[in-house]
């Protein structure tokens, strides 16, 4: 089985506590819902995880190997990373955004080959996005836009895949749609080696309860609480560390949270 | 016009090669004399045909071209990776900083002691304002800081351009003074290209193999890195590149403006916008418009006096002008 594993991670910037020994695990086979109240460290821990900061003590392995052992390029066809926000630039078509995702495969080559070329479309059909391969990437509405951000994800073909509060600004049924492909991405293989692995930083109390198998809530740059999330998500911890209190919701054997009042200040 | 944009995917690169050969040719004929080439090209140095054609018209040609093809290619590469369409090495400083040191180098006496001080003194301005460029700008930096770090840099260099040759013993000065705010490449040997073009030469190399970076860099530096990209070394190769072509260009023609503006920016709806695909191409068109720009002065003066860069300015003025209007939204 697969994995992303950071031990004892801390980040000092400015002389700002970052995140204090942090350790985290990611396996295939399962998606993550990183939360936390903002400043948490939350991005940070992903960035760590993604090869984009070195922490200032601490060690990040995959596969039991360390990072630093790890060529960029290899890195990236393991571990895909969406950034917070995801920008694009330049109004791209659709298709040579989702063929930017085979990047870390090209070396020297000049042209996309065949294995390239199916895994774009792979990719395209996953997100569902194929209708859209002839449009701007920024003629897009939100929710098409982290479809096709997605599927360039996708096109990597990456076991494992650290998204930054993925559905930020999308409308229910895209933040649904986004959700389930992430989930699918976990759980669509049964063969351990090919199983993908998620890991999603969400400000989405209810999402995070309905798609993730496993929480980690952070606070502070530390790592408070980490389970199941009926253990992680309950009303005293909530309380504690948001502020607030929730109503939970248990229908057909699914849980689900939500923030309901302010209780500090 | 989905048809047009088509064709063009495939067929722009032949089409820009095809204009710049016959243009290059056309450029060549062009001139007050009227050339026998046929005596030109068995009699290079006896025939009066000869020596205009390779020492007057060749090299002013090849420099155009080569010249041409630098600025394009530089304006291609910073736009890309500041992802910014107004990004220009002339408007951001670059050239007038590397006419500064290219001025430095002739005016106090090191391009005497040896040739390679003129280049050196170009590319180590231009590196300077890139450099520059990024420490007063950050990272992260907004178009209008760019853009006004740049105005900035440019009216501090015109200055001291002016400066250097108000203090050096040259009686000329003034007329010299025109020549690098302007830019020229009448009066060039085959010297000039042979000190000239190897340094443009690397630079071209540099930034070409910068392509898939940029591609990458679409998409934020944060996912460049994280598609296999070290962004920091890779940024560093541009901005040599770009110091090494524009470095190079300037010291041996001039600041000749809006070439790396103007070019970059009409030739990306024709490459799909791609940056990797606008860096060739934008070399090439590069090369075509200061040829173009160079028969237009032939044309106009006779007697040589007017600047090629009053020509491109002519040109790039109201584009920019074009450009800033269309970006309004970006600028607020």
């Amino acid at each position: 089985m697969s994995s992303l594993r950071a031990e004892q991670i801390s980040v000092t910037i400015d002389q700002y506590r970052l995140l204090d020994a942090v350790s985290v695990a990611l396996h295939s086979g399962e998606i993550i819902g990183l939360i936390g109240p903002n400043g948490a460290g939350k991005t940070t821990l992903l960035r760590v995880l993604a090869k984009l900061l070195t922490p200032d003590s601490g060690a990040v392995a995959l596969d039991d190997i360390s990072l630093r052992q790890i060529s960029p390029e290899r890195f990236a066809r393991r571990c895909a990373y969406l950034s917070q926000g995801a920008p694009t630039h330049w109004p791209l078509r659709v298709d040579k955004v989702v063929a930017l995702g085979r990047l870390p495969y090209l070396g020297w080559r000049q042209q996309l080959c065949a294995e390239d070329i199916g895994a774009i479309e792979t990719a395209l059909a996953l997100a569902e996005v194929a209708h859209l391969r002839e449009r701007l990437v920024t003629t897009l509405s939100g929710g098409e836009r982290m479809r096709v951000l997605l599927a360039r994800i996708f096109a990597s073909q990456p076991h494992f895949i650290l998204a930054d509060e993925p559905v930020a600004a999308l409308d229910p049924y895209h933040q649904l749609h986004v959700m389930e492909l992430l989930r699918e991405h976990a759980h669509r293989d049964t063969d351990d080696r090919t199983r993908g692995g998620v890991l999603t930083v969400l400000h989405d109390l209810n999402l995070a309860a309905r798609f993730c198998d496993r929480i980690i809530l952070l606070a502070h740059g530390r790592i408070v609480c980490e389970g199941d999330p009926r253990a992680v998500l309950t009303s005293p911890m909530l309380q504690q560390i948001y502020g607030i209190s929730v109503r939970s919701i248990e229908e057909a054997n699914e849980f689900s949270v939500i923030p309901w009042r302010r209780t500090h200040g | 016009m989905t048809a047009i944009r088509a064709i063009a995917d495939k067929k722009l690169l032949p089409l820009l090669i095809a204009v710049l050969t016959a243009l290059f040719f056309f450029a060549l004929s062009q001139g007050p004399a009227v050339l026998n080439w046929l005596a030109a090209l068995r009699q290079p140095h006896t025939s009066i045909d000869g020596v205009i054609f390779w020492q007057v018209r060749l090299p002013r040609e090849l420099l155009a071209v080569c010249v041409g093809a630098s600025l394009g290619l530089a304006g291609a590469a910073l736009q890309g990776l500041l992802r910014n369409p107004l990004a220009g090495p002339d408007l951001l400083g670059v050239s007038s900083c590397a006419a500064l040191g290219a001025v430095l180098a002739l005016y106090f006496g090191f391009a005497a002691v040896t040739w390679l001080a003129l280049p050196c003194g170009g590319i180590a301005g231009a590196m300077l304002a890139v450099v520059l460029l990024f420490l007063v700008s950050g990272r992260r930096a907004s178009v209008l800081t760019l853009i006004l770090a740049g105005i900035a840099v440019n009216a501090v260099m015109s200055s001291f351009i002016a400066l250097a040759l108000n203090f050096s013993p040259n009686p000329f000065a003034l007329s010299e003074m025109m020549y690098w705010l302007l830019g020229s490449l009448a009066n060039r040997s085959m010297n000039d290209v042979m000190v000239s073009v190897p340094f443009m030469a690397v630079g071209w190399l540099l930034l070409l193999s910068c392509g898939r970076f940029l591609d990458a860099l679409t998409l934020g530096e944060e996912t460049a890195q994280s598609l296999g990209f070290t962004a920091a070394a890779l940024r560093w190769r541009i901005v040599i590149g770009v110091a090494l072509c524009v470095g190079a260009a300037v010291a041996i023609s001039g600041n000749i403006g809006f070439i790396g503006l103007v070019v970059p920016h009409l030739l990306r709806p024709w490459v799909g916008y791609e940056p990797r695909r606008l860096l060739i191409s934008s070399a090439l068109g590069g090369a075509i418009l200061l040829l173009l720009a160079d028969i237009v002065v032939q044309w106009l003066s006779a007697g040589g006096n007017l600047k090629l860069g009053v020509i491109t300015a002519l040109i790039g003025g109201p584009f920019f002008l074009h450009l800033i209007v269309k970006q309004r939204g970006l600028l607020q």
